[in-house]
């Protein structure tokens, strides 16, 4: 080995030795002032955050329909992950940074609250920004600053808060949310369409190619807090999107509840990328703390020759409770779905996709990488549809899984549910532990053993990591070295 | 008691708990069987029969199985037309009654007992009369449904095969059971319950065939538990050929000590809905369980198979091979899931399910799941849904093989990788020929 990778591969050692002690780096409080709800939750609230919205009526009326629908609904209980029984009374549906008006420039921002983001290293500053990336972020339950606005109302992209979307595009509003996600999907997609308070809006006109990565940071700061926030992206005919999403939560002994609903919709020829590296406070070893993070991703390829895929890396959150799915709705069209999850200490994930073949010639790609470690449970759960009409549907399924530690599980549920027979699925699935010839023979090499699982862990994910964009790549692979410390040994 | 009251309308639990009464109470003057019955019929009352909002029966409609009427038959003096003369021992069942005219009883060595529950329960002697009391119900999961209850409750007859340590049964011990509608009110029900008792370093083989008369309705709950003790070896054949209107719900459970060796074929050729829940508990080091299965789908035969592998210590291994051909407006269903403890470390797992759709009416719903615990494992699961391989079709054509026959001979192939893991020669003939028949028809000159 040449010296130069071997003082490379100490260096990172040394960052790894580092980081062993470093806790939750995310994990402090920003102290700005918030305007944050009491504790609760009836129709009074329901139509106080309508209010502070400034809401149009109909969406008012969209909400308390959620909302009474979500009274009689009840919590799932099928995923295979345990944890004390949320109590919705307990949390504030609604907290904003205080005094907010309309901003025009960043200058007009808390600068406490760009303090925070500049702490968690996210390229606020336009000047900073590496290269082409637009950030809408968004701080507990309302967006702070949206970037890049100008640059892609050129392009005719629309890119802002859902909020303001519900003011300024009420039209597409009223034809796209819950066009994907019913209200009544599920009790956590019911709750959200009830008290969202924000989250981003995309629009790509007919033909455009999105001139640069969109992006979206969620933190919740304050205390209590829940947040849902709603996620609406629509790619018209022809066109291009690539979206990026980041969250990161404080550390603290309670749990707190996290709720997002995303829908995307792929026209006729479009093709949408979407991609989450969700970090939010996983807990202390202890399983003390963390976020609970129950979220309904889904999109639909609605015209011929659309694509959606979605990648995502999750190491955060005390609980997951995910699953990114795609309605393949138009021939030839295309679904795809990359997943890393990572669980250590206490931790459990419970994540997968659902790929429904309903056109002509579709095909899905599921690859799904779980790593555990300590006492983390990590589950694919996952189902492939294919109906009758689905002629020549294909799907490709790969759930790899990777046991570090002897008190940690990996469980894989996969579903197939087959009707036509011109389709071909295969799915694989395989659990191992880091094998012993592997180690052996990288440890011969000079490596320690650190760097040689490190470097396993990441050829292990390697498959997933390409399909990020190139800065995101580089995150979640360190922050997957990071989640594992302590893992190994 | 009249005839009538004596009808069970499927879908009310109280039907069956009421009905209860009526049976003969054979079996009762054993405290410990009567208390396992009266729990069962008690867990019953509460879980009634499964329906589709259960998760393990959401793919399996139970509706026509439902809307029929039973009624529990007495003893018949039918001889049925499918039984062929033997020289193997052979036990007959005819509506869930045992026929001692029908069957062949041989001497199979001095420490092989192989009689009927029936029987067995009333025998004075002490040591086949404890073997019982300490093995039944033994082996059944705590997760259980309504049939399996059931069958507790209900069950008065059935085989009971124990060899006490070391003994080798040589011969292949064959088991018939055969069904056929009585009246017209109701349709008949049969709760048949095996036990087979495998002591240290012993061996046997065991065909269970289980059949119709063509075209009658009736419904079959047949449960076999499986005891297989240190280093014995038990290989365990199910044949399902019941009628084509027949319901069939089975399940064979079993449990396993260190270094024991099971198979368990599962071959589904008949009936219209049947179900079967395989489950094996791997209790010792070294143990292995193999099991495998074929399903034959054809008109709207609906085959739901669940299996169950549970990893509880270190070193063992399973193998797990399942094939589905499925035509015209056939259904079928897998669920294989494998367990591995916390402890169960360098378990080797593996599991195969491979779905091949014939008719564009047909439909295959697979679940294969992974549970695992322990970190120092090599577990795989593949499930495939699939048409024939283009290659192969080309490489047969290129032969000059019509289109019709190269997929004939290579979804026999297919099924073939199934059939050749059978041990016994007589079946695995048998079963090659039935197969042949079925998908070569017209090939004769192919063959």
């Amino acid at each position: 080995m040449s010296e130069a990778l071997e003082q490379e591969l100490n260096e990172k050692n040394r960052d790894l030795k580092d980081l062993v002690k470093r806790e939750y780096k995310e994990g402090f409080v920003t102290d700005v002032e918030s305007d944050t709800f009491e504790p609760g939750l009836n129709e009074d609230v329901v139509r106080r955050i309508s209010a502070k919205k400034n809401e149009p009526e109909f969406m008012l009326e969209y909400r308390l329909k959620a909302f009474r629908r979500w009274q009689k609904m009840k919590e799932p209980d099928w995923a295979h992950i345990d944890y004390p029984k949320i109590d919705f009374q307990k949390i504030a549906y609604y907290s904003a940074p205080k005094e907010m008006p309309k901003l025009d420039s960043l200058d007009q921002v808390d600068p406490k609250i760009l303090e925070t983001y500049e702490k968690l290293g996210i390229p606020l500053y336009e000047q900073k920004l590496l290269a082409n990336v637009a950030v809408d972020a968004v701080f507990d339950s309302v967006s702070v600053r949206t970037t890049f606005r100008e640059t892609l109302s050129e392009a005719g992209v629309i890119f802002m808060p859902i909020s303001e979307a519900v003011h300024e595009h009420p039209e597409l509003i009223k034809k796209y949310l819950s066009s994907v996600v019913p209200v009544q999907d599920n009790y956590y997609t019911a709750l959200n369409s009830a008290v969202f308070s924000d989250g981003s809006f995309v629009y790509i006109p007919p033909g455009v190619r999105c001139p640069m990565e969109l992006s979206t940071y969620f933190r919740i700061n304050e205390m209590n807090t829940g947040q849902f926030e709603r996620t609406l992206i629509i790619a018209d005919e022809g066109a291009y999107v690539s979206y990026l999403e980041g969250c990161t939560a404080p550390q603290r002994d309670e749990n707190q509840l996290h709720a997002a609903v995303v829908e995307l919709v792929a026209h006729k020829d479009a093709e949408i990328k979407y991609s989450t590296v969700q970090n939010w406070y996983p807990g202390d070893e202890n399983g003390k703390g963390g976020i609970f993070n129950f979220v309904t991703k889904r999109g639909v390829c609605k015209g011929d020759n659309s694509k959606i895929s979605w990648t995502q890396v999750e190491t955060g959150s005390a609980i997951t409770w995910k699953y990114p799915s795609v309605v393949l709705q138009g021939d030839n069209s295309v679904g795809e779905f990359y997943s890393v999850a990572l669980t250590h200490n206490k931790q459990q994930a419970d994540t997968g996709t659902k790929m429904i073949h309903m056109g002509k010639n579709t095909s899905s790609t599921i690859i799904s990488k779980g790593i555990s470690a300590g006492h983390g449970q990590n589950t694919y759960r996952g189902l492939v549809k294919i109906l009758k009409g689905a002629d020549n549907a294909r799907n490709f399924s790969q759930c790899d899984s990777l046991l570090m530690g002897d008190r940690c599980g990996a469980h894989t549920f996969p579903y197939m549910e087959v009707q036509n027979p011109s389709a071909n699925l295969e799915h694989e699935a395989t659990t191992s532990k880091i094998s012993e010839d592997q180690l052996f023979y990288l440890k011969q090499r000079g490596l320690s053993e650190e760097a040689a699982v490190s470097m396993i862990v990441n050829g292990f994910c390697k498959e997933v990591f390409r399909e990020l964009p190139m800065e995101f790549a580089v995150e979640a692979q360190k922050l997957l070295d990071i989640s594992l410390e302590g893992a190994v040994g | 008691m009249s005839a009538k009251a004596m009808t069970i309308v499927a879908d009310e639990a109280d039907s069956w708990v009421d009905n209860y009464q009526s049976i003969s109470p054979a079996g009762n003057h054993l405290p410990w069987l009567q208390a396992q019955r009266e729990n069962a019929l008690k867990r019953f009352a509460q879980l009634g029969l499964p329906g589709i909002r259960d998760e393990q029966w959401r793919y399996t409609n139970l509706r026509a199985l439902k809307s029929n009427a039973y009624s529990v038959s007495a003893p018949s003096s039918l001889i049925p037309s499918q039984l062929e003369e033997t020289d193997q021992p052979r036990l007959v069942f005819v509506n869930g009654h045992f026929r001692s005219d029908l069957s062949e009883l041989k001497e199979l060595g001095p420490k092989v007992s192989l009689l009927n529950l029936a029987t067995a329960l009333t025998d004075e002697s002490s040591d086949l009369a404890d073997n019982i009391a300490n093995y039944f119900g033994k082996s059944l999961p705590q997760e259980t449904h309504g049939f399996s209850v059931l069958n507790t409750a209900y069950a008065r007859d059935g085989y009971v095969l124990v060899l006490e340590p070391g003994a080798v049964c040589e011969q292949v011990i064959e088991i018939c059971y055969f069904n056929h509608g009585e009246s017209q009110e109701a349709n008949t029900v049969s709760h048949i319950r095996n036990l087979i008792i495998a002591k240290a370093n012993s061996q046997c083989t065991i065909v269970e065939r289980h059949m119709g008369d063509d075209g009658s309705v009736y419904l079959s709950n047949a449960i076999t538990e499986i005891h297989a003790h240190e280093n014995a070896h038990v290989d365990h054949y199910k044949l399902l050929r019941e009628s084509d209107n027949a319901f069939h719900i089975g399940g064979v459970y079993i449990n396993q000590d260190s270094s024991s060796h099971v198979k368990n074929h599962n071959i589904a050729l008949g009936g219209l809905v049947s179900r079967n829940d395989i489950y094996c508990n791997l209790n010792g080091q070294g143990a292995h369980i193999e099991m495998n299965g074929l399903v034959l789908g054809k008109n709207r035969q609906h085959v739901d198979n669940h299996t169950e592998v549970h990893h509880v210590v270190p070193n063992c291994t399973s193998d797990e091979y399942y094939k589905t051909i499925l035509d015209d407006h056939s259904r079928s269903v897998f669920r294989g899931r494998i367990i591995v403890a916390e402890d169960a470390q360098l378990t080797n797992a593996d599991q195969q399910n491979n779905n091949l759709i014939l008719s564009p009416h047909a439909e295959a719903d697979s679940k294969p799941q992974l549970e695992i615990y322990a970190d120092d494992v090599k577990c795989s699961h593949g499930a495939t849904v699939g048409q024939l391989d283009a290659k192969s079709m080309f490489y047969l054509r290129s032969r000059g093989i019509d289109a019709e026959s190269a997929r004939a001979l290579l979804t026999f192939a297919f099924a073939n990788e199934v059939i050749d893991r059978i041990k016994v020669d007589a079946v695995r003939t048998e079963l090659t020929q039935t197969i042949a028949g079925q998908l070569l028809a017209g090939l004769e000159d192919l063959v």
